[in-house]
């Protein structure tokens, strides 16, 4: 221990404590820098790109110019900067050897970047996970579900699996399943359906909304009436189809299969 | 065609008694109050008023009914006075006509069609307080496919060739839109997308309605190309409001950019 500290003091000696403070300061002053020109490019170029792009703009802004002001503090605390970054190679290496899904994860988060198919803010169904995309990180995608949860997804993970973009589209085509019973008028049916899609203005007149059977199942045929909505309209519109196709089927008195049981009381 | 004294203007400056007032834009009521720092606003949609009545009557109710989009408009000095100014739709209205038109090659006619209004709310040479449809049109996509296209307002029209075909109505705007088609072919028109944020919006005093911009759409002789004209108002109106987007006197599209 007393060797370590000797020499220390020895080395600190050798290089003064002038260099020490310019060293800091250099550092100090870059990042600063970095700061500032990450903020720079983010607001000049901001205003026209995603988030995404918005985000790496940041990055691109900040992080070369702390390596920058990195290496300027190291070389003025004397050190031999080739022989550092041969150093830096072989440490690579074997970092890369001994953390393989780390590495995995990298290659898959430059794809992911490369591949734009989401980006920060579009809401995306992956892994049986739904929510809104934080950030897409070098090793991880964070995203926040709609129950408020921070989920962390392996950039691999997302490689590997179906990925939906639920923002990727202005419009969404919401499709609700009706069973109705034999006893049923189902042109009426028809009619009333079209009838609820012209009354709400959210519904797109175009794409036309859609009427069809899907099957005839044993005790009830089963329609499937399709609407598009803007996408950010989607919940609300479809709340409101749900309700009012419920309210005017009541109203018409169409026939809709009730599940029944029977109960054989014993004497 | 005669003078329309029949109807009170909605529009332009509006002294607010103590006890509010309350305007009735065809099926549109609105209610309006005002305090010494805020205005107070609802409305209320009934099916039930016909289109083109307009009344503007002292007093606001605001316990009557359920009423829609109730809100306090807080400033620094309500004033007296209100201004409504009537604005075409904030985006571009896809008009169908009610039966499909079929213009033969070498054709050109002049409709009418109607296009559904915007009143803004803003104090007389002070902010603007809010804006509210007159009408709630229903959306509708207009493009080549549910990835490309534009999110539109859908208006039925007559497309009516006569000026008197059409009802008097205070809630809307006409535009004259000259079909011309310079192909050999006969053309169907489904439906036309008029460009109303780049239109300016008058009125014309001599039939009682609000107007727009004149348009011509011209299909050319190759067939696949249209011409977009924006025209001015007609020499009889007067000009109420400007475009909400810079306009451009001409554009040429793809015809199925224009209409279908």
């Amino acid at each position: 221990m007393d060797e370590i500290v000797a020499g220390l003091k020895t080395w600190f000696d050798s290089i003064g404590w002038s260099s020490i403070v310019r060293a800091a300061g250099i550092f100090l002053v870059g990042l600063l820098l970095a700061r500032l020109l990450g903020s720079f490019l983010g607001r000049v170029f901001g205003g026209r790109v995603d988030p995404q792009r918005r985000m790496l703009l940041r990055r691109a802004g900040f992080y070369p110019v702390v390596l920058l002001a990195g290496a300027a503090a190291l070389r003025e605390l004397g050190f031999d900067l080739s022989v550092f970054l041969g150093a830096a190679g072989i440490f690579t290496v074997a970092i890369g050897f001994a953390s393989q899904t780390s590495a995995s994860n990298v290659i898959s988060g430059l794809f992911l970047i490369g591949e734009r198919a989401f980006g920060v803010g579009d809401v995306i169904e992956v892994a049986g996970i739904t929510g809104e995309v934080l950030a897409i990180d070098l090793l991880s995608v964070k995203v926040r579900t709609f129950d408020n949860l921070y989920v962390r997804i392996p950039n691999e993970t997302m490689v590997k699996s179906n990925v939906t973009n639920l923002s990727k589209f202005p419009l969404r085509r919401i499709d609700l399943v009706l069973r109705f019973g034999y006893g049923a008028d189902l042109k009426r049916v028809r009619e009333l359906l079209l009838e609820i899609a012209d009354a709400e203005p959210r519904v797109l007149d175009e794409p036309v909304p859609l009427v069809f059977v899907q099957e005839f199942e044993p005790t009830s045929v089963r329609l499937q009436f399709s609407v598009w909505a803007r996408r950010e309209l989607f919940l609300d519109v479809r709340t409101t189809m749900q309700a009012e196709v419920h309210r005017r089927f009541d109203e018409e008195g169409i026939d809709r299969p009730v599940a029944r049981m029977m109960l054989d009381a014993p004497a | 065609m005669t003078e329309s004294t029949e109807s009170p203007r909605w529009w332009g400056t509006h002294e607010v008694p103590e006890e509010g007032i309350t305007f009735q834009i065809g099926a549109l009521v609105l209610l309006v109050q005002r305090d010494p720092r805020e205005w107070h606003l609802a409305h209320r949609r009934d099916g039930t008023l016909g289109d083109h009545a307009v009344e503007v009557t002292p007093g606001a109710d605001f316990d009557a009914s359920p009423l829609a989009g109730e809100r306090r408009v807080l400033v620094r000095d309500a004033g007296r006075a209100l201004e409504l100014v009537p604005r075409l739709a904030d985006r571009a209205v896809v008009a169908r006509p009610v039966k499909p038109l079929r213009l033969p090659g070498g054709e050109r006619i002049d409709l009418f069609v109607g296009t559904p209004l915007f009143a803004l709310f803003r104090l007389p040479a002070g902010p603007e307080l809010d804006e509210l449809p007159l009408i709630v049109a229903p959306e509708t996509w207009f493009g080549p496919s549910p990835v490309r296209g534009e999110l539109c307002y859908s208006a039925r029209t007559r497309a009516a060739i006569e000026l008197d075909e059409l009802p008097r109505n205070l809630n809307r705007a006409l535009t004259r839109v000259t079909l011309i088609n310079h192909a050999k072919d006969a053309m169907n028109v489904e439906r036309i997308r008029l460009p109303v944020t780049r239109l300016r919006l008058g009125f014309d005093a001599s039939i009682g309605r609000f107007v727009t911009d004149d348009v011509e759409l011209e299909r050319e002789s190759d067939g696949e190309t249209a011409n977009l004209e924006i025209r001015t108002l007609p020499k009889t109106a007067r000009e109420l409001t400007p475009p909400r987007e810079p306009a451009r006197s001409a554009w040429k599209h793809a015809l199925s950019a224009l209409w279908a």
